[in-house]
């Protein structure tokens, strides 16, 4: 398995469910911490660049491009999903550490 | 003081006239009459009571009469509407005989079942009907058939009819007792305090209650035909039927939990509960006194729209209070109106740095800080999260309850369990929580910008969106979890992009290579950078193979073929770059730091093929020609920069100080722009205070950021980001770009600024100026102390280490170097590489493992000798910990150690398999720390920083000698049993420590039949 893959497994916790289980979890954890980086980097981006992500967004564009695009015009982009996931972390954590 | 006498009133005339003896007898006389009225009183009153109590004891007795008169009328009634049926069949008889038409008339059983159907109305209620005795009426019924009896048939309907009668008079007499008796023992149970007694008399009333309904039984109709119409209304009545079901109230009685509850109340001496018990018997219930509510636990639903409120009203305050912020700060609109009124970034803004520092302040605004959080915003959000948690112990505790009853083993029902919690549970609280929420937040934004949000979304989550883009995205986002959660993990995932500037020879190779390159975009991220012209290719394998249902496997053979073909090519620039780092090593005279090199970074692993290959030795710098030595300082000189490289005494630094080549702490002169251009890109980071080779503390460090040159004349803006390399490669890229920009002409650059922003570890964002026009102001934040340990002469010598190559200028492919040099740790589990670092840089990073953060310079603010490496530290912080909890920790010993985890018997060992596993587990860790207890205390008592899986990621070539064969049978153990310890996750918080992955492996090992191969 990619280390990769292998790690974000063992930090959920999910080892021992099925690979179809795996990966929809792995799925939904990146939806949401996705989610949550959009939001939080879209309250704040100008409109031109609005513009511009559309655009992006209507051509179908392939994932490295979005994130590209992204990175190139919000200031700190990869410590913003870095802050997002250790918000997910902590408050997932949190809620499941109380289960 | 005199005291007056109050004036004395006037008395009655007539009274005055009289005398005192008169005025006395006449007062009597009022008195007596008084006192004669007084009693008068006393006796009316007397008899008002006598009188009242009468009327009280007539009330109930009328009242008695009355219920029974009820009851007997209904009784009466039905007896009746029997009697009249019967006449029917009679009249029918005869009807039939005589041939004449049927008569449809108002019966005794309508009339009967009416008055029993219908809300009882004294008033309305007929009253001949009120008077009718049943018993009479057949009695009367009987007499008129005697008189008119001509058939056979009638006289056995007489028969019949006589026989009722007598059986009907003796149930009613019987009737009669019993009732008499129910209601003296009704008394006598609510009178009687002794609970036997009580008890007693309960059963006796049972008893009667049982005769009651054998003599009700024989009381209710004779002929099965008649029971709807005698006892139960009809079926079609539509009639209000509350009060047509007397066998309600009976059957309470009857049942085993109003007689349990009966005995209860009688044991409890609870009489009120009793007598409401009784009444149900004696059909004289009365009306229980409301019981306050118990309050009931909520079901799954309730908790969910409790959640979906809580989430709502958490949402709203959210919005409001980001409204509030935004409109408050005053600053963001002043920013938004420079920078969003124009649209777009103009020369004018981004003169001085203006453009990156207020995007960097825009870019804040989304990070809220804790502190700015407002209370009443953190406390919604810490009932929403209750309400949050409740859902999940409720969805976990009916899964638990419905397990229970399932009849699987309490293993099948604990695996099912977590395997429920860790998807559904998850699913449903954590991430469609999420997902609620955020579209909530969502309408706070501007209609435009949610529409892009929106298209966002449904970009990922469109169906049609290739499920490998969707993988790509996730795992390229999800890995960034393991930046926080899993410090020791992350080189593997490597989305902490934890650049080490100025980490010396390149060590991050090993880190990047796996970790950088593929952490933080994803494989497609790995693909693009550096290797564009094999991107497309890749791409293009990746897409086919991840369209459809791609396997881990076939995504891990995918990634080793690529990395064979990145490494084959790595290798070949590698062996060019050592030629040149040799030679230049050689010319510069840098002997002692080629040997340090050579052996702090590995070159020791290269074959002597390699060293010697660049045509000398690194030891005694043969191999290079002195006329290729002069050519490369005429090179060097001819650039007019400051030559740190020379060889021997000629060699002098136009600079002194702790850091070379440039006066510290005070602002340099220098050529502006020109000189920097003209610079080696070594020196460049010297003169900035990045880089000094003198210090222990040689390199500046930071997470990540940018350095970029701005024109402020032209608007000109060159940027680049910090490089996973170091200092020196960034200055490098930045010159390089500078120089593109120019069309390769150095003496077209023109003089500006060159900055940088960074995010340090501490997460905290700077900017600093670097050059402003011809003055330089050195790098002020933290530097980093990567574990070189260099050899005194080379400290001595002002030398820089080589990063560059000063006769090419090219950077030395460092990476290339100890990517060769220092071979990938593997998984010996799993073959994998290991990468043991945060930041991808497996060989000078340590963690401290008390505090767990990484060890820098600051090892010499705990009173190390800069000759100690961090390593050095942990030993001296374990060796301090050793001496100095030792004490103070408990050892458990004897049988205590029984208790050690050995609760837990994961293979389901025998008993005495068990015992051999303790036996050995004691001895080994007796031998594996030469039977002291202390350093093995230490690591069980500091859980946190000794997980098994941080000890056992360690380099044991560098761990102190006390826990070293403790982490190699650890490591043995795991190699044998194929085990991994566990880590700590967001579902299971604890990792798993090193005591408890030694008795888990060598439980292992017994179940493997293999136990006593492990015992040392």
């Amino acid at each position: 398995m990619n280390p990769i893959k292998n790690n974000i497994i063992n930090a959920l916790n999910i080892e021992n469910l099925s690979k179809e289980e795996q990966e929809d979890i792995i799925l939904q954890v990146g939806s949401v911490i996705y989610q949550n980086v959009l939001m939080r980097t879209m309250e704040t981006m100008p409109e031109n660049i609005v513009d511009e992500f559309e655009k992006q967004l209507d051509n179908n564009t392939e994932p490295e491009q979005i994130f590209d695009f992204l990175k190139n015009n919000v200031k700190d982009f990869e410590k913003i999903i870095e802050e997002e996931s250790i918000k997910f972390k902590d408050k997932a954590s949190m809620i499941m550490g109380e289960i | 003081m005199v005291k007056e006498n109050p004036p004395r009133k006037k008395n009655n005339p007539e009274i005055k006239k009289l005398s005192k003896k008169e005025r006395a007898k006449k007062l009597v006389g009022q008195m007596a009459d008084i006192n004669k009225e007084k009693r008068g009183i006393v006796k009316y009153e007397e008899q008002i009571e006598i009188e009242k109590s009468k009327l009280i004891t007539k009330l109930n007795e009328i009242k008695t009469e009355k219920d029974i008169k009820t009851e007997n009328k209904d009784k009466k009634l039905l007896e009746i509407a029997e009697l009249e049926k019967t006449q029917n069949e009679k009249d029918e008889i005869e009807r039939l005989k005589t041939g004449a038409e049927p008569v449809v008339e108002k019966t005794a059983e309508v009339e009967a079942t009416k008055a029993i159907t219908e809300p009882k109305n004294e008033t309305t209620e007929p009253a001949v009907t009120e008077n009718i005795d049943p018993l009479e009426t057949l009695k009367k019924t009987i007499e008129e058939l005697k008189g008119r009896v001509s058939s056979k048939k009638d006289r056995e309907l007489l028969k019949q009819y006589s026989e009722q009668l007598k059986e009907r008079e003796e149930r009613s007499n019987q009737l009669k007792i019993i009732g008499e008796k129910v209601k003296e023992l009704t008394v006598k149970i609510s009178e009687e305090k002794d609970p036997e007694s009580r008890k007693l008399y309960l059963e006796q009333l049972q008893k009667m209650e049982d005769d009651l309904d054998k003599l009700k039984s024989k009381t209710n109709p004779v002929t099965k035909d008649a029971e709807p119409t005698t006892i139960e209304p009809t079926k079609t009545d539509t009639e209000p039927r509350s009060d047509v079901e007397p066998a309600k109230s009976e059957d309470k009685i009857e049942s085993p939990a109003d007689i349990a509850a009966m005995e209860k109340a009688i044991n409890e001496g609870n009489e009120k509960d009793l007598l409401n018990l009784m009444s149900g018997v004696v059909g004289e219930k009365e009306p229980v006194s409301p019981v306050a509510p118990v309050p009931t636990e909520k079901n799954l639903i309730e908790l969910e729209a409790e959640n979906e409120t809580q989430r709502k009203e958490y949402a709203d305050a959210y919005k409001k209070y980001v409204k509030d912020r935004k409109s408050n700060s005053s600053w963001f609109t002043n920013t938004q109106r420079t920078i969003f009124g124009s649209k777009t970034e103009t020369p004018e803004n981004k003169k001085s740095g203006l453009f990156s520092n207020i995007m960097r302040k825009i870019s804040e605004i989304g990070k809220v800080k804790e502190q700015e959080i407002p209370q009443d915003l953190k406390d919604i959000e810490t009932n929403y999260n209750k309400t949050i948690i409740e859902c999940g112990k409720k969805m976990y505790a009916e899964k638990q309850a419905e397990l229970e009853k399932s009849g699987k083993t309490p293993d099948e029902q604990k695996a099912e369990l977590q395997h429920y919690k860790k998807t559904e549970i998850f699913k449903k609280i954590i991430i469609e929580e999420e997902q609620e929420l955020n579209k909530l937040k969502a309408e706070i934004l501007p209609p435009k910008t949610k529409n892009a949000y929106q298209k966002a979304m449904n970009w990922y989550l469109n169906p049609k969106t290739p499920r490998w883009q969707k993988v790509a995205v996730s795992t390229g986002i999800s890995t960034a979890i393991i930046a926080s959660f899993l410090p020791s993990m992350v080189p593997a995932g490597g989305v902490a992009t934890l650049s080490y500037l100025g980490i010396k020879y390149g060590r991050a190779l090993a880190g990047s290579y796996f970790g950088q390159k593929i952490g933080a975009g994803g494989y497609e991220k790995f693909v693009k950078e550096r290797y564009s012209e094999r991107k497309e290719k890749a791409k293009e394998e990746l897409s086919t193979e991840f369209e459809e249902n791609i396997t881990d496997e076939q995504l891990s053979e995918y990634k080793k073929r690529y990395a064979e073909i990145l490494e084959n090519e790595q290798k070949s620039k590698r062996n060019r770059t050592i030629h040149k780092a040799m030679a230049a090593l050689v010319v510069g005279g840098a002997a002692g730091l080629g040997t340090g090199y050579a052996a702090e970074a590995g070159l020791h692993h290269l074959t002597p093929e390699q060293i010697l290959s660049g045509g000398g030795n690194v030891g005694t710098h043969e191999g290079i020609s002195m006329e290729h030595r002069a050519s490369i300082s005429e090179n060097i000189k001819g650039r007019g920069i400051v030559d740190h490289t020379k060889v021997g005494g000629d060699q002098t630094p136009d600079l002194s100080g702790n850091k070379p080549g440039i006066e510290v702490g005070a602002d340099i002169k220098t050529g502006g722009m020109q000189e920097f251009m003209k610079t080696n890109a070594t020196q460049n980071t010297i003169k900035l205070g990045m880089y000094d080779p003198n210090s222990d503390a040689e390199s500046m460090i930071a997470q990540k950021g940018t350095m970029f040159f701005d024109d402020p004349k032209t608007g000109t803006h060159i940027e680049v980001e910090y490089s996973s390399r170091g200092a020196i490669q960034t200055v490098q890229n930045l010159k390089a770009k500078i120089l593109e920009n120019y069309g390769g002409d150095a003496t077209k650059v023109p003089d500006g600024n060159i900055s940088t922003d960074y995010i340090d570890m501490k997460g905290i964002a700077h900017h600093q100026d670097l050059i402003k026009g011809n003055t330089v102001e050195q790098y002020k934040g933290d530097m980093f102390d990567s574990g070189k340990k260099i050899s005194g002469n080379i400290q001595n010598d002002n030398q820089a280490p080589l990063q560059e190559n000063p006769i090419t200028g090219e950077p030395i492919n460092n990476t290339a170097n100890s990517h060769d040099a220092i071979p990938l740790q593997e998984n010996p589990i799993t073959g994998e590489p290991i990468d043991n670092t945060p930041n991808g840089d497996p060989i000078g990073y340590q963690e401290n493992p008390i505090t767990g953060e990484p060890i820098t310079s600051r090892s010499k603010d705990i009173g190390l000798n800069n000759n100690q490496t961090p390593l050095n530290q942990n030993q001296t912080e374990l060796n301090n910990l050793n001496q100095n909890n030792t004490d103070s920790i408990n050892i458990k010993t004897g049988a205590e150690n029984n208790l050690i985890d050995f609760d837990n018997n994961p293979y389901n060992l025998s008993v005495e398999k068990l015992d051999e596993v303790r036996n050995i587990y004691k001895d080994n860790i007796d031998k594996l720390f030469n039977g002291q207890e202390g350093p093995w205390n230490i690591i069980k008592a500091s859980t946190q920083n000794y997980s098994a899986e941080k000890l056992m990621a360690w380099d044991v070539n560098n761990i102190n000698e006390t826990y070293k064969p403790f982490v190699l049978n650890l490591q043995n153990l795991a190699r044998t049993t194929g085990l991994t310890p566990r880590i700590a996750t967001i579902i299971n918080p604890i990792a798993e420590t090193p005591e408890q992955f030694e008795i888990r492996c060598l439980q292992k090992t017994a179940e493997m039949g293999i136990l006593e191969k492990v015992k040392l």
